[in-house]
C-alpha cells in the first residue's frame, strides 16, 4: 500500500516500499500516454521514411535542384517549376493519359472483380482451387505480369497476334506496344489482368458477410432477385467497393512498373502519365526540382477526387 | 642502459611489424556485367587480388540498368565507392555533377600510356581534363545474314543505296501465309533509340554542334538521314511493325530467331549471335552515306575514381591494371571488347575475327555525340519520342529535326 507522497515537479508521486514510486490513478495518464508510447516506434518510423520525404519533396518543388548544376546550389524559385510543367507542350497529352490509365483501369477491374467475386461465391467443386487461382494475377510480382504481357502482346511474334490471325479476326500481326492508338490500351489490359483479384476477394468477402436473414426476408416481401441485388447487397458492400476503389485509386498512381517495362511511356509519349513524367525527369534529366512539382501537383489532385468521392459516399448514405 | 636498449629494441620491431604486416588498402568498386560473364570478370578481380598485397578489390555486381541510379544516390548521401565503370555517353553528366577526379597527374605516369590507341583518349576527356581509363569500346556495326544474302546472289552493302536494296530484296513471306515474316532489317525505336538514330545519321553527314559549339544538327543531311529511316519502316517497309518500341531484347531477339536479315549492333553481342547462328552470321562496317560520309556510334567505358575516394592511389593501381595487356586481353577475348591496345589489336585472334575485324575497320570514322550534359537531357527526353512519332507518321522528318535542334539550343542556353 502506498504510504508517502512526494512532490516531483507538478506532479506527486506515491511512495512504496523498497523506494518504488508511481503514478496516482487521479492524473489517467496510463491511458493518456501509454498508447502513445506503444505507438512511438511506428510513428517515428513512418516520420523517417514517409513524412519527412514527403515535406522535403514538397519543399524541392519551390526550389532549383538539377544534380548537374551543383554550383548553383537549391535556391528558391517559387512556383517556377509548377508553371514550367504546366506550361510544357505535353502536358496536356499527359495529364489526359494520366486520367484515362487512372479510371478506366480501376473501373475495369472493379467490374471485372466484381463478377467473378458473384461467381465464387456460388457452390460448386473445386471452388477453393479456383479461388486460389483467381489469386495469382494479384500475388504475381509487377516486373513478371509486365513481361509476359510485353511478350504475349509482341507484334512480331506474340501468342495473342498468333491466335487473333489463326481465327481470322486479323489479317496481320497488330504491333499493340509501338503504335499510339494501342499502346496506353495494352498497358491497361495488363492492369487491369493483375489488379482484378484485389476486388474480387474483397467484395467476396463482404458477400460472405452479408447475413443470410436479409434475403430470407426479401425472399418473404416477394422481392425479384433484382431487387435482392438492389436493395439488399449492394447496400451492404457500399463500404467494401468504397475502400477497394479508394485503395485500387491510390495504388494505380504509384504503380509504374508495368508501364515503364511495357512501353517506357512510348511511343512518342502515348503512354506517358506524370507519375513516370516524374520519374524519367527526376532520374534521367536529373531535375529533381521539376519532377518533384510534377509529383506535389499529382498528390494534391489524388487526395481532392479523394475527399469528392468519399463526399459523395457520404451524401448517398445520408439520403 | 640495458633498459633503454630493451625499449628501443622493443619499439623498432613495432615499427617493423606494423609496415611488414600493413593492412592492405581495401577498394570498393562498382561494375555491371550481365551474368553470363560473371564468373570471367570475378577471374579478373581475383588475380589482381592474388597479385598484389598491398591493394585488394571488393567489387560489387551492379546491373547495368541500375549503376547510374547506384552512382546518383550514392553521390547525394556521400557514398561512392571508390571506383566505378563510366560509359563514354554518360561521363558529360558525372562531370558536370563534379563526382569525378582528374586523373592527368596518374595518367601522365602510367607505363602502358603509350599502348592505348590515341584516338580513346578523346573520350574520357572533358575540358582537357581525363577522367577515366579507357577500358572497354564498342563500336557499331551491321550484322547480316550471309547465308540469305548468298542465296539471293546479294554481296553485303557498301552504301546506304545498296543497304536499302538488299533490304528491300531480303522482305518476303517465307511461308506463304499472306504475311511478311522476315524483314530486312531491323530498326531500334524503342528504349536505346538515339545511338541507333545518330549512327545512321552520321553516315548521312549530320551534326550536332560545329566546332564553336554551336547547334547545327537542323540540316538537310539530318533531315535527308529521317526520312530515309522514316521510309525504311513506313514506305518501303522493310523493317519489323514493332520498330517504334523495339529495344535491345527485340531488336537482337529478331536477328537471332530469323525475324531480320541485318541489325546494326556491336562486339558485346558476337559471341550469343554465333552461339545461335554460328557461319551464318558476319558483320561489315558501317556502309558509306549518299554524301561519302561515313559514321558510326564508339562507345567507351572507363575506370574512374570518385572525388571523394581517399585511396585515390590505390584506386589507379587497379584501375590501371585492368587496361593493361593481360587484363585487357583477357576482357577482349572472354567479355567482349574491341581491343584499346595496339599491343592486343595486332594479334591474329582479333585481326582474323571477322567481328573483331569489322569494329576494328570502323575506328577511323568512329564519332561520338557531343560531351555535354545537356545532350544527354536532350536525348533522354526527346530523340526517343521524336524518333518515334517520325516512324508512326506524326511527325515529319523535318519536324523530327527541328524538335531535336530546337530542344538542344534551349537547353544549351539555359
Amino acid at each position: 500500500m502506498p504510504h508517502k507522497i512526494k512532490k516531483w515537479g507538478g506532479l506527486e508521486l506515491l511512495s512504496l516500499e523498497k523506494k518504488q514510486f508511481l503514478l496516482p490513478d487521479k492524473y489517467n495518464l496510463k491511458k493518456k500516454f501509454i498508447p502513445y508510447m506503444l505507438l512511438l516506434p511506428m510513428l517515428i518510423t513512418i516520420g523517417t521514411i514517409l513524412i519527412y520525404p514527403l515535406f522535403n519533396g514538397v519543399w524541392v518543388s519551390f526550389h532549383h535542384k538539377v544534380l548537374t548544376e551543383p554550383g548553383v546550389g537549391t535556391p528558391f524559385v517559387g512556383l517556377k517549376n509548377y508553371i514550367d510543367v504546366v506550361t510544357d507542350d505535353v502536358f496536356g497529352k499527359i495529364l489526359k493519359n494520366t486520367g484515362v490509365y487512372i479510371i478506366e483501369a480501376v473501373f475495369f477491374q472493379f467490374l471485372l472483380g466484381f463478377g467473378v467475386a458473384f461467381l465464387l461465391n456460388q457452390k460448386f467443386k473445386c471452388r477453393g482451387i479456383i479461388r486460389g487461382i483467381v489469386l495469382l494475377p494479384w500475388v504475381a510480382p509487377g516486373v513478371v505480369v509486365a513481361m509476359i504481357w510485353a511478350w504475349l502482346l509482341n507484334g512480331t511474334y506474340g501468342v495473342i497476334n498468333d491466335i487473333l490471325f489463326k481465327l481470322g479476326i486479323i489479317s496481320d500481326y497488330i504491333p499493340w506496344l509501338a503504335q499510339s492508338s494501342t499502346a496506353l490500351q495494352s498497358v491497361i489490359f495488363a492492369r487491369i489482368w493483375k489488379g482484378f483479384p484485389f476486388f474480387a476477394i474483397m467484395i467476396l468477402a463482404g458477400l460472405q458477410a452479408i447475413p443470410k436473414e436479409l434475403y430470407e426476408a426479401a425472399e418473404v416481401d416477394g422481392t425479384t432477385t433484382f431487387q435482392k441485388f438492389r436493395w439488399v447487397t449492394l447496400p451492404m458492400l457500399k463500404q467494401v467497393i468504397t475502400i477497394s476503389i479508394l485503395l485500387r485509386l491510390i495504388k494505380s498512381t504509384n504503380e509504374l512498373t508495368t508501364l515503364l517495362v511495357m512501353t517506357g511511356g512510348g511511343p512518342g509519349n502515348s503512354s506517358m502519365i506524370l507519375p513516370l513524367l516524374a520519374f524519367t525527369k527526376a532520374w534521367k534529366s536529373l531535375n529533381f526540382g521539376y519532377a518533384a512539382a510534377i509529383a506535389t501537383m499529382f498528390m494534391g489532385g489524388l487526395l481532392v477526387l479523394i475527399a469528392i468521392y468519399l463526399r459523395l459516399q457520404r451524401s448517398e448514405i445520408t439520403e | 642502459m640495458k633498459k633503454l636498449i630493451l625499449v628501443t629494441f622493443f619499439l623498432f620491431s613495432l615499427i617493423l611489424s606494423s609496415v611488414v604486416m600493413a593492412d592492405p588498402v581495401i577498394i570498393r568498386h562498382w561494375y555491371d556485367v550481365p551474368q553470363s560473364q560473371e564468373e570471367e570478370y570475378k577471374a579478373m578481380i581475383d588475380r589482381f587480388n592474388e597479385t598484389h598485397t598491398d591493394v585488394q578489390v571488393n567489387w560489387e555486381n551492379v546491373p547495368s540498368r541500375k549503376l547510374e541510379q547506384k552512382v546518383l544516390i550514392g553521390s547525394q548521401a556521400g557514398d561512392l565507392p571508390d571506383t566505378f565503370v563510366v560509359s563514354s555517353n554518360d561521363l558529360a553528366q558525372f562531370t558536370a555533377m563534379e563526382i569525378l577526379a582528374p586523373l592527368n597527374d596518374y595518367v601522365g605516369n602510367w607505363k602502358a600510356i603509350d599502348d592505348v590507341m590515341d584516338s580513346l583518349w578523346q573520350h574520357s576527356k572533358v575540358a582537357n581534363n581525363i577522367y577515366g581509363i579507357p577500358w572497354k569500346m564498342q563500336i557499331m556495326y551491321l550484322y547480316y545474314r550471309a547465308d540469305w544474302f548468298k542465296e539471293k546472289g546479294i554481296e553485303p552493302p557498301a552504301t546506304i543505296a545498296e543497304l536499302t536494296d538488299a533490304a528491300i530484296k531480303l522482305t518476303e513471306d517465307t511461308d506463304g501465309d499472306g504475311r511478311v515474316d522476315r524483314y530486312g532489317i531491323g530498326l531500334r525505336g524503342g528504349a536505346g533509340a538515339a545511338s541507333h538514330y545518330n549512327s545512321y545519321l552520321w553516315t548521312f553527314g549530320a551534326k550536332y554542334l560545329d566546332q564553336q559549339g554551336n547547334v547545327v544538327f537542323d540540316s538537310k543531311e539530318a533531315v535527308e538521314g529521317t526520312q530515309w529511316l522514316i521510309d525504311l519502316f513506313s514506305k518501303y517497309k522493310v523493317t519489323p511493325r514493332t520498330a517504334p518500341a523495339d529495344s535491345f531484347q527485340q531488336i537482337i531477339g529478331s536477328f537471332k530467331s530469323g525475324k531480320t536479315a541485318m541489325q546494326l549492333h556491336h562486339i558485346g553481342t558476337y559471341a550469343e549471335m554465333v552461339e545461335v547462328l554460328g557461319d551464318k552470321v558476319s558483320a561489315i562496317p558501317m556502309p558509306k552515306g549518299p554524301n561519302g560520309d561515313q559514321g558510326t556510334l564508339g562507345t567507351v567505358h572507363m575506370h574512374v575514381i570518385s572525388k571523394t575516394s581517399d585511396k585515390k592511389e590505390a584506386a589507379f593501381k587497379f584501375i590501371s591494371w585492368m587496361s593493361e595487356k593481360w587484363a585487357h586481353e583477357y576482357q577482349a577475348k572472354n567479355i567482349g571488347s574491341v581491343p584499346i591496345l595496339k599491343s592486343v589489336s595486332e594479334e591474329p585472334f582479333f585481326q582474323n575475327n571477322r567481328f573483331y575485324r569489322a569494329s576494328i575497320e570502323s575506328i577511323p570514322f568512329v564519332k561520338t555525340p557531343p560531351k555535354k550534359h545537356e545532350y544527354n537531357v536532350v536525348k533522354n527526353e526527346v530523340i526517343g519520342s521524336a524518333f518515334q512519332q517520325g516512324l508512326m507518321g506524326e511527325k515529319s522528318s523535318e519536324e523530327v529535326v527541328k524538335e531535336i535542334a530546337d530542344a538542344l539550343k534551349k537547353e544549351l542556353n539555359k
